[in-house]
């Protein structure tokens, strides 16, 4: 990417509660969807964040703003003096701070991250709810998800028979 | 209106109103976020989110399935019928009832079906109206269908060189890849002598045949026609002997070399797939083994004779691209099954889509095996009277096609 030297385009983002949130062009563009309308030139003004609050998006553009790869003066800078295995270290311990949230929140940053298609938050967001399907019983999931289990008995044994393997 | 359907309505308005208030946060996902979680799960493991809640169900159910059992074709001339078509489970455990019935009722009334392939959940077949003559094995339409969906089209005629015909030198496949096209091809392989193979591609897109003709390097033949094909990447992978074989010194090898050649869906690119010549050789190969897809790669397994004793190899294509096969597994036949047993019926049938698993045959198809190469297991999964290939594999998919709308 190349320097820019009259200082950083910025691009608003507003929450359909009001908020509005300023940030780097480069930033903004981690999300896949609000680079396609910067792209498009669909990004003259502010663009409207539709279903993702400002508590919710503020903490997507906090994602965002760690995660934008450090080029320019300053980033070659800092590349220069820290390792990038330190580097990624750093984002590692980084991330798993920011995703100490609760799972409401957690929802909420699934939904926007996939709206917004932040691959590198989804992957960080939906891998908890991933390993819980994967490694708990039936009943554990369901609360993990606040969901409840609406088969009448004999669908679920049908369901269940469907879903054993001879070879086991 | 019967008392068990009022309350099952009864309940599947509550269970709707109760999604719609989004009162939890799972609930308040959509249905392309919950869908890229569940894709995300481990195929494995992937059976929990069916049966966290019908609304999991649904979704989880918009993804490639996993595998559910094999469509068969029993044959006694002692009986009636003669001959008759079974489905059995590998999923469902034992004693469950068939995940499918194979009557195939929703197809328009014939006198017989043959079932030629299956592929991610769609079936090809030759449909015999009820009018044609019992003597007459050409007049049938080649359809496809999905047993989940019951829809189904009939193929338009196409013209296989009588030349053909007369020695039954063709092979028909099918080639579905819902990930990639909500359409499907059809091929027919046909053998035209020496040097010559010709193809028939069928698109459900077009709703036109294409035939085209390549001339292979060797002395090439069309394989088994029991045998599997695979689809992948918009080609029909298939097996060829290659009897131009030779050795590091110059020598004829002696016999004819499993080769694996591709075609693609306009039926004009053609690869020699380039099975390893040197494995080839080392293996000294008797049979051409067979061909499959699992967890997304192409699969090759055979069983060779050379040096350490009899055993089962099994390769897999790591890199499509740069054609780079590497050998995934070994057995000794002998840790398999009572080793006495092979040559007396033993066949391979397919590999799991998932699962590092091979399913085989022992005696003459009586006895359906599975050998597990993550346990170095096997076990019995069934006896079938009468049983003979192909065992097709099927896995289901439930979504509607346009495609499959006569």
């Amino acid at each position: 990417m190349a320097t820019r030297e009259a200082g950083k385009k910025m691009i608003m983002l507003k929450s359909p509660d009001g908020m509005e949130f300023e940030v780097e062009e480069a930033v903004a563009m981690e999300s896949q969807t609000i680079r396609k309308m910067i792209e498009d030139d669909c990004a003259d003004t502010a663009i409207l964040i539709p279903n993702i609050n400002s508590k919710i998006l503020s903490r997507v553009i906090e994602y965002c703003n760690k995660h934008v790869p450090t080029t320019g003066a300053t980033g070659a800078a800092a590349s220069d003096t820290v390792a990038p295995a330190a580097l990624a270290e750093d984002l590692k311990i980084w991330d798993a701070e920011f995703i100490k949230v609760n799972r409401a929140t957690r929802f909420d940053l699934i939904q926007a991250a996939s709206y917004l298609n932040i691959k590198g938050l989804l992957d960080l967001t939906s891998q908890t709810t991933i390993d819980t399907i994967s490694d708990n019983s039936l009943e554990e999931i369901r609360s993990f998800l606040s969901t409840k289990n609406d088969y009448l008995p004999e669908e679920e044994q049908t369901i269940r028979r469907e879903n054993q393997w001879a070879f086991q | 209106m019967s008392i068990r359907s009022d309350r099952y309505r009864r309940w599947e308005r509550r269970a709707r109103t109760r999604s719609h208030d989004g009162d939890t946060p799972i609930e308040r996902l959509n249905d392309d976020v919950l869908v890229e979680i569940i894709s995300r799960v481990p195929s494995r493991q992937r059976w929990r989110c069916k049966r966290v809640c019908r609304r999991w169900l649904r979704l989880a159910r918009t993804l490639p399935q996993s595998l559910a059992g094999f469509f068969y074709t029993s044959s006694n001339k002692e009986r009636f019928p003669e001959t008759a078509l079974h489905f059995f489970n590998v999923s469902g455990g034992q004693g469950g009832r068939p995940f499918i019935y194979p009557s195939f009722a929703f197809l328009p009334s014939r006198r017989r079906l043959d079932l030629l392939d299956c592929c991610n959940g769609l079936v090809l077949c030759r449909w015999y109206g009820v009018s044609a003559p019992d003597d007459d094995d050409d007049g049938f339409r080649y359809v496809v269908c999905n047993p989940a969906t019951e829809e189904w089209v009939a193929l338009p005629d196409i013209d296989i060189p009588n030349s053909c015909k007369a020695i039954k030198e063709y092979r028909v496949r099918l080639g579905f890849d819902p990930a990639t096209s909500s359409h499907f091809h059809v091929f027919v392989l046909s053998w035209g002598g020496r040097h010559r193979l010709g193809v028939d591609v069928y698109s459900s897109e077009t709703g036109t045949w294409v035939y085209n003709e390549v001339r292979l390097g060797g002395d090439v033949n069309l394989f088994h026609h029991l045998k599997g094909t695979v689809f992948l990447n918009g080609r029909l992978h298939f097996h060829t002997l290659d009897y131009h074989v030779y050795d590091d010194s110059g020598r004829w090898v002696g016999r004819g070399v499993p080769s694996i050649a591709a075609v693609d869906t306009d039926g004009e690119t053609w690869s020699d797939f380039g099975f390893p010549r040197h494995l080839q050789r080392d293996l000294g190969m008797e049979d051409d083994g067979f061909i499959q897809l699992s967890q997304g790669r192409l699969h090759y397994a055979n069983i060779t004779q050379r040096n350490t004793g009899i055993k089962t190899v099994v390769y897999v294509l790591e890199d499509y691209d740069r054609r780079e096969w590497v050998l995934k597994h070994t057995v000794k036949l002998s840790d398999m099954f009572d080793s006495k047993d092979y040559g007396i019926g033993f066949d391979w049938v397919a590999i799991h889509p998932e699962c590092n698993v091979i399913f085989f045959t022992l005696w003459s198809g009586n006895q359906f095996m599975c050998y597990n190469m993550d346990t170095g297991r096997t076990s019995q999964i069934r006896t079938l009277e009468d049983g003979r290939s192909p065992y097709l594999s099927y896995v289901p998919f439930y979504s509607e096609l346009q495609c499959l709308r006569s």
